[in-house]
């Protein structure tokens, strides 16, 4: 967890924390106290703070690992949830998720959230206005939406792993089992853990788990594809390590209606002009520069796109889903777990039943939709 | 053939296991460890190309080589273990795709073997978590027995979890276990194992706690109505709140998925009265679910709850429980309702855009509850339809005039005449909210009413009806706006621009410009119409503003206005703007940056451009904005222009972010001691940033990832020339200006003049020439390749030419700029290229070196793809070439002699013997094959195509070439008629090519038929006496060296040739 995860407000405090690292935890008690002026509770174990009476939401600021078991454990104590991307490791944990919000009828937010508000990173505008095109028809369909560099969008390649770890001791700080938790049991070492723990695959999937629902999320809700997913995913990379989290070339998803979404790795972008979107009737680039003329008057006399709502305490208040919720980020999330899935297994297709959420003829990607966990861990 | 070899080997590999592995032998003579070996060097793989291809031999090994190669691994403490791991893994997902079912069995067992033999645990972990992947209901036991091992039981637990196909396995030790086991319980969870469901609820009379979460986790997948009965005391008990134990959540879990309505229905009345209102949720959802004759009744009850989760949970579920008509139902109840529970049911229409219930959210809209009030306007906006837009543009004016405009810009719907309308309310309110709507939407048939309200005696709608007047003009009323404008004064003025410029927006530039100026000599004050000019920005509104600048009214406005110029042509004026006035140097020279990154020069020609400004000095923060786009040329001419920056504390982060970018990105530039050395610098800066905030992730992570670029880094990097040096290979890069012309090899290779040009009494361009425009006055930056006979030279990230021949001279000699001013020459070394020279007893014989390694002077035809590389020829597809490649001279009766070597499976070439320019040789002459006859591809081959066949005439023997990338030794003889082939020491043809086809080289009827040829073609050149010799290509990847030539018809073994 870092600092910028910290907030507080008249409408809602921050009450207590918990780490599994004491190092961790004592420096966020001493940020609460300068910052806020505040005594926390702090607690090793989540299910602790999970149970405290004065806790009434969550915000899981984990290594994705533990996404869905934390997610899924506030839901049965009926705590509401903020939860930081992406969503969850694995197909199956997404599922559980949405049973499990949807059981106990909680608010979910997924923490990130470009398809409502900021500039889409490098695109130079955000995603309202593109929301407004699409849906306007001027760009005809299917649609091909391109996430590269060219566009805008790096895909942080430094979070790769290292292969050939030596195993180090535990830290005393560190709950190590704890940290792992449902996460196969390996031997430490340092650059597992921590400011590090994406290059794993028993952790994340590098940078593109690590960006990639930031990227996919508004693209899935600018295609109106919140509540499917593509039927294809092709990946183009070097060949990947069992543990260590490498880099990719290209990994292209195709939706039933043939929509696709590119995703073009540092350093193998497309050469020259590319769009971010293109349809059979025009393209849009970034900085929103458009292949139709006087688009902006055009837009601009179109209604906006349906209103989200945006603030996660108002909806915690009025019990109203909110626009990012356990549903539309589930399926943002497959689209990242697709690439990781063909990544992780070297494949350059898989074929995907976005209706059952099962791989088509492929039972080492569907052994990955539904992993066993680490004892005593379980969905 | 190959794949016929490869089922053969692993025939006899399954009769002799236990055997040694390395006595098998594969198609290309590799024992199994040879195979293994050869391809574990050649991993990770970096295509689906070489992946398919190694992963298929590795698997072809089967299970003597998947043994050995689970057996290289070594405790992690000692040994890097990656390549095997890359191997192992990938090899058995690989064979896990469908189809490969039959390359499972040996790689199962090899895994299995491995385990066996393994000592390290964590390999053994490793080991288990592959077999997991790959193991059938066979291999349980396997797990099984790792139950007991405290280290891996976790793995066999996960194992037997993912087995399919074990469950009888999995009761029956569930069945054995002498106690409770929370292991079990979980394997028959995870496999939804409804035999499990008796055993489970028996262990749990005597389970201890921590089993009893396993247990309940258990029975929550695969239970059915037994475990439900079994969970209902414990759960009521805790009144099924959570606890450790899990059980009210498997409670619930199982009556979610429970078809027995009347259970469903009992225990969701307790549910309903529990404390935790998300169990009471839980219930409700079970209630509605399990009672469908009653669940609008129970829907409008839940309504009158107190709790707002309880309420929406109700409506959430509904539509499912009752179908649509509870819309109905529930509006039709709506005035018994709480205000609370109101606002609920309204946000509830609108979410499911209820429009036959659009006069209670109407009417909700006046509700002083403001909550209701604004839930009611938003449900609206969502609903659509013309009561809605009437009633919200009814609100414009009210307390809720926030939430009404909200609404209208998302309105379901177009909201044109409703706007148009309230623009003639009489509430001042409405009226101001409606210009804002008119103005956003664009609405054009406003633009008269708008025009009106200007002139409203309201200064509030006066100003806001200027405001919208940019958001409703079209280019027709520009004339109107323009006499305004120049009538305008004080805040009217910029509303006014907004409006022209908004006017003809979208008209072309030089269209907005020809009305621009009819507008300026109608008016006394220009300085009104340099914003137009700016959106304008032609060449000729740049002038115009310029001149203003200079003599204009407003100087400040029309640099303003200078710098909102979207337009490339601004670069250099930008640059001498900035140059003239350092008070504005930062603003023009962002802009400057701004526009130059978005041409599209090339990196070379932005570096010139970013370079040039950082020349006058900017501030740091401007300054670091070109560091950083410097950054993204990935130059090294940008590298030596950021390398100083590392030592100015301001721009230190920036030039390090810069360097990493660069080195990290070209692969080109991670070599030598200047590049290692700016690497060193750019680390320590961001160790210094790390130890300053040790929070800062992304600079330790930069600090760890230049430890692994420098690891990259090699020898060769560009470094200055050194005076006096002779240099033969190398890259140059050098920054001039002026006129003159570069020499190297101690030759005038490249003229520096307008055009930039090969000098070519010296250089043979092949291919375009590529002639453009330099301008001497400024810096220029020019990138020159020569290696071997090559040349190829880029100005400004232009190429001049690719792959030019240099014609003789010297192979080494000095480089010299002449004539041009430079700045930071530099020059990269590159290999010295080997020269070929005969042995002794060959020149004594008298032979001729044909090709020595480093030029192609003796050849013509095809220089273009054959291009010397290393030493050697290389036959590449880079330079778009086609066509053969010949000698100079022709040869009848010779010995020649020549290595070979595949870089790429499949390669296909041939020897051209007797031929002439620009024909098949195989039929104009001869050809003797060239051809990889290994490669799968080739494997319906007839044997008259192998190679050392002379093509079409006679069989050679088959040759096995081993792997790819080894070189092969061959001779060609031919005295008249007698063609003899040796390859790596065995004859593979001799043959007399009269006697081959009985004298008939082409049909006697004169058909195109010839019995007498094994292809039955005509051979019409086969007997000519003399001709050249050639290479046939046929794409790249073949490689020859050594190429020397004895002629038999001219005195041969005088040794005298001219």
């Amino acid at each position: 967890m870092s600092s910028s995860h910290f907030s507080t407000s008249d409408a809602c405090r921050l009450v207590a924390v918990c780490d599994v690292d004491k190092k961790h935890l004592d420096n966020a008690l001493v940020q609460a106290k300068r910052r806020f002026n505040t005594d926390l509770k702090s607690y090793e174990d989540f299910r602790d703070l999970i149970s405290d009476p004065n806790v009434d939401i969550v915000h899981i600021a984990t290594p994705p690992h533990w996404h869905a078991l934390m997610s899924i454990e506030a839901a049965k104590a009926g705590k509401d949830i903020w939860c930081e991307k992406p969503m969850t490791r694995t197909i199956g944990e997404g599922k559980a998720v949405v049973a499990a919000v949807k059981r106990y009828n909680r608010i979910f937010r997924l923490n990130t959230w470009f398809r409502f508000k900021d500039t889409f990173y490098g695109l130079g505008t955000t995603v309202q206005p593109l929301k407004k095109l699409v849906d306007s028809g001027m760009l005809g369909w299917p649609l091909k939406v391109v996430v590269s560099g060219t566009t805008g969008f790096t895909w942080k390649f430094f979070w790769v792993g290292k292969e050939n770890l030596v195993p180090e001791p535990v830290p005393a700080n560190l709950n190590y089992d704890m940290w792992l938790g449902p996460a196969p049991f390996k031997p430490y070492n340092e650059h597992r853990t921590h400011q590090t723990f994406r290059g794993y695959w028993d952790y994340d999937g590098g940078g593109l788990t690590d960006m990639g629902q930031h990227y996919l999320d508004p693209v899935q809700y600018l295609l109106g594809k919140d509540k499917t997913s593509p039927v294809k995913v092709e990946v183009d990379a070097p060949q990947q390590h069992s543990d260590a989290v490498g880099i990719w070339r290209k990994i292209t998803y195709t939706y039933e209606d043939g929509c696709q979404i590119i995703l073009e790795g540092e350093g193998f972008e497309s050469k020259g002009k590319t769009a971010f979107i293109e349809g059979p009737k025009g393209k849009v680039f970034r900085g929103f520069e458009c292949t139709i003329p006087d688009v902006m008057n055009k837009l601009a006399e179109l209604p906006d796109p349906e209103p989200q709502r945006t603030d996660f305490l108002e909806c915690v208040r009025t019990r109203q889903k909110f626009a990012l919720n356990e549903e539309n980020g589930h399926r943002s999330c497959t689209l990242v777990n697709l690439g990781a899935v063909a990544l992780r297994l070297n494949r350059s297709v898989l074929n995907f039943d976005p209706v059952n959420q099962v791989f088509v003829n492929d039972d080492a990607a569907n052994a990955l939709i539904n992993q066993p966990m680490r004892g005593p861990w379980h969905l | 053939m190959k794949k016929i070899s490869i089922s053969i080997l692993l025939f006899i590999v399954s009769l002799t296991l236990g055997l040694d592995a390395s006595a098998q032998l594969d198609s290309r003579n590799r024992t199994v460890e040879t195979v293994i070996i050869d391809n574990l060097g050649q991993l990770p793989a970096q295509s689906a190309r070489k992946y398919n291809q190694v992963m298929s031999e590795l698997a072809g090994t089967g299970e003597n080589g998947i043994t050995l190669l689970a057996g290289m691994f070594g405790p992690a403490a000692t040994t890097k273990n990656a390549a095997f791991e890359y191997a192992l893994n990938s090899v058995v997902d690989y064979v896990m795709e469908p189809g490969k079912e039959s390359l499972r069995d040996g790689v199962r067992k090899g895994i299995i073997n491995g385990l066996a033999k393994a000592a390290d645990k964590d390999n053994k972990a490793f080991l288990l978590t592959q077999l997991q992947k790959i193991a059938t209901a066979n291999e349980a036991g396997i797990f099984e027995s790792y139950l007991k091992d405290s280290y891996l039981q976790d793995y066999a637990v996960r194992g037997l979890a993912a087995l399919p196909g074990i469950d009888n396995k999995v009761v029956d030790l569930m069945k054995a276990a002498a106690t409770p086991n929370a292991s079990l319980a979980y394997i028959a969870g995870f496999k939804k194992l409804q035999a499990a469901e008796p055993i489970l609820i028996d262990w749990k009379k005597t389970a201890d706690a921590k089993t009893q979460a396993a247990i309940n986790n258990a029975l929550a997948n695969c239970g059915g109505a037994a475990a439900i009965a079994a969970l209902q005391p414990e759960a009521s008990k805790l009144s099924f709140a959570d606890d450790p134990t899990g059980v009210s959540n498997a409670y619930l879990t199982l009556l979610n998925n429970c078809e027995n309505n009347k259970t469903v229905l009992a225990a969701a009345k307790s549910l309903v009265k529990a404390k935790v209102p998300a169990v009471r949720c839980a219930g409700l959802e079970l209630l509605l679910k399990g009672d469908s004759k009653n669940a609008a009744k129970n829907v409008l009850a839940a309504l009158k709850d107190p709790c707002r989760q309880y309420r929406t949970t109700a409506l959430d579920f509904a539509q499912d429980a009752v179908g649509s008509s509870i819309i109905n139902t529930v509006a039709g109840k709506f005035k018994g309702f709480g205000a609370d529970a109101q606002t609920d049911v309204i946000r509830w229409l609108g979410n499911n855009k209820a429009a036959n219930q659009i006069d209670i959210v109407t009417a909700a809209m006046k509700s002083s509850n403001t909550d209701l009030a604004t839930a009611a306007i938003e449900a609206a906006g969502r609903i659509g339809g013309e009561k809605a837009l009437t009633a919200i543009v009814g609100q414009l004016g009210g307390a809720n005039a926030a939430a009404a405009s909200q609404a209208l810009l998302a309105f379901n719907g177009d909201v044109k005449d409703g706007v148009v309308s309230a623009l003639s309310s009489t509430d001042a309110n409405v009226v101001s909210e409606a210009l804002k709507l008119a103005s956003t939407r664009r609405i054009s048939s406003a633009y008269g009413k708008v025009l009106d309200l200007t002139k409203s005696s309201d200064a509030t709608i006066r100003d806001a009806a200027y405001d919208a007047l940019k958001g409703v003009v079209t280019a027709d009323k520009f004339g109107e706006i323009s006499q305004l404008l120049n009538a305008s004064s004080g805040s009217t003025t910029a509303k006014l621009q907004a409006a022209a410029k908004s006017a003809i927006q979208g008209l072309s530039a030089d269209q907005q410009y020809n009305i621009i100026s009819k507008a300026l000599a109608s008016t006394k004050n220009a300085a009104l119409y340099y914003p137009l000019l700016a959106q304008a920005g032609n060449s000729n509104a740049i002038a115009k503003l310029l001149q203003e600048y200079k003599s204009g009214s407003d100087k400040t406005a029309a640099y303003k206005a200078l710098l909102g110029v979207d337009n490339p042509e601004m670069i250099p004026t930008l640059y001498t703007l900035a140059k003239e006035n350092p008070a504005e140097k930062d603003a023009a020279l962002a802009r400057y940056l701004s526009l130059a990154r978005a041409t599209s020069a090339t990196p070379e020609a932005k570096y010139l451009l970013y370079n040039k400004a950082l020349g006058l000095n900017p501030s740091a923060n401007v300054g670091n904005n070109f560091i950083r786009a410097l950054g993204d040329t990935r130059t090294q001419s940008a590298l030596n222009v950021i390398n100083p920056y590392l030592d100015n504390a301001a721009t230190a982060p920036a030039a390090a972010a810069a360097v990493k970018n660069i080195i990290s990105k070209n692969e080109d530039l991670q070599g030598g001691a200047l590049n290692k050395s700016i690497l060193k610098k750019a680390q320590a800066v961001y160790a210094d940033i790390k130890a300053k905030n040790p929070a800062d992730a992304d600079a330790g992570y930069a600090v760890d990832e230049i430890n692994l670029l420098a690891g990259k880094m090699g020898d060769r990097g560009y470094a200055e020339i050194e005076k006096g040096k002779k240099y033969e290979n190398f890259e140059l890069l050098v920054d001039y200006k002026g006129e003159g012309a570069v020499f190297a090899r101690s030759m005038e290779l490249l003229k520096l003049t307008e055009p930039v040009a090969f000098n070519t009494s010296n250089v043979t361009v092949q291919g375009n020439v590529n002639a453009f425009a330099v301008n001497k006055d400024d810096w220029n930056t020019l990138y020159m390749k020569v290696v071997n006979d090559r040349v190829s030279a880029k100005i400004n990230g232009q190429t001049v030419a690719d792959n030019a021949i240099i014609k003789g001279g010297s192979p080494t000699g000095l480089i010299d700029l002449n004539g041009v001013q430079t700045r930071s020459a530099q020059v990269k070394e590159l290999a010295s290229t080997p020269i070929f020279t005969l042995s002794p007893e060959e020149k004594k014989q008298g032979f001729e070196v044909l090709f020595d390694g480093r030029s192609l002077e003796k050849w013509h035809g095809n220089t273009t793809s054959y291009v010397p590389v290393d030493g050697n020829i290389y036959v590449t597809a880079n330079y778009g070439g086609n066509g053969n490649l010949y000698t100079n001279k022709k040869y009848s009766d010779f010995i020649y002699r020549f290595e070979f070597c595949f870089d790429v499976v499949g390669v296909n070439n041939g020897i051209g013997l007797r031929t002439s320019d620009g024909v098949d040789a195989a039929y104009e002459g001869m050809e003797i094959q060239v051809l990889d006859n290994m490669a799968d591809i080739y494997k319906n081959l007839a044997p008259y195509q192998y190679h050392g066949s002379v093509y079409g005439i006679h069989v050679p023997v088959k040759l096995d070439f081993g792997p790819i990338r080894t070189w092969h030794t061959e001779e060609i003889y031919a005295k008249g008629d007698y063609i003899k082939v040796t390859v790596d020491g065995t004859v593979v043809t001799e043959c007399d090519i009269r006697k081959a086809c009985q004298g008939h080289n082409v049909a006697p009827d004169g058909g195109q038929r010839n019995p007498y040829t094994i292809d039955h073609k005509n051979h019409p050149g086969l007997f000519n006496k003399d001709g050249y010799i050639s290479f046939c290509g046929h794409g790249p990847g073949v490689m020859f060296r050594n190429i020397r030539i004895l002629d038999l018809s001219k005195g041969a073994k005088t040794g005298k040739k001219k």
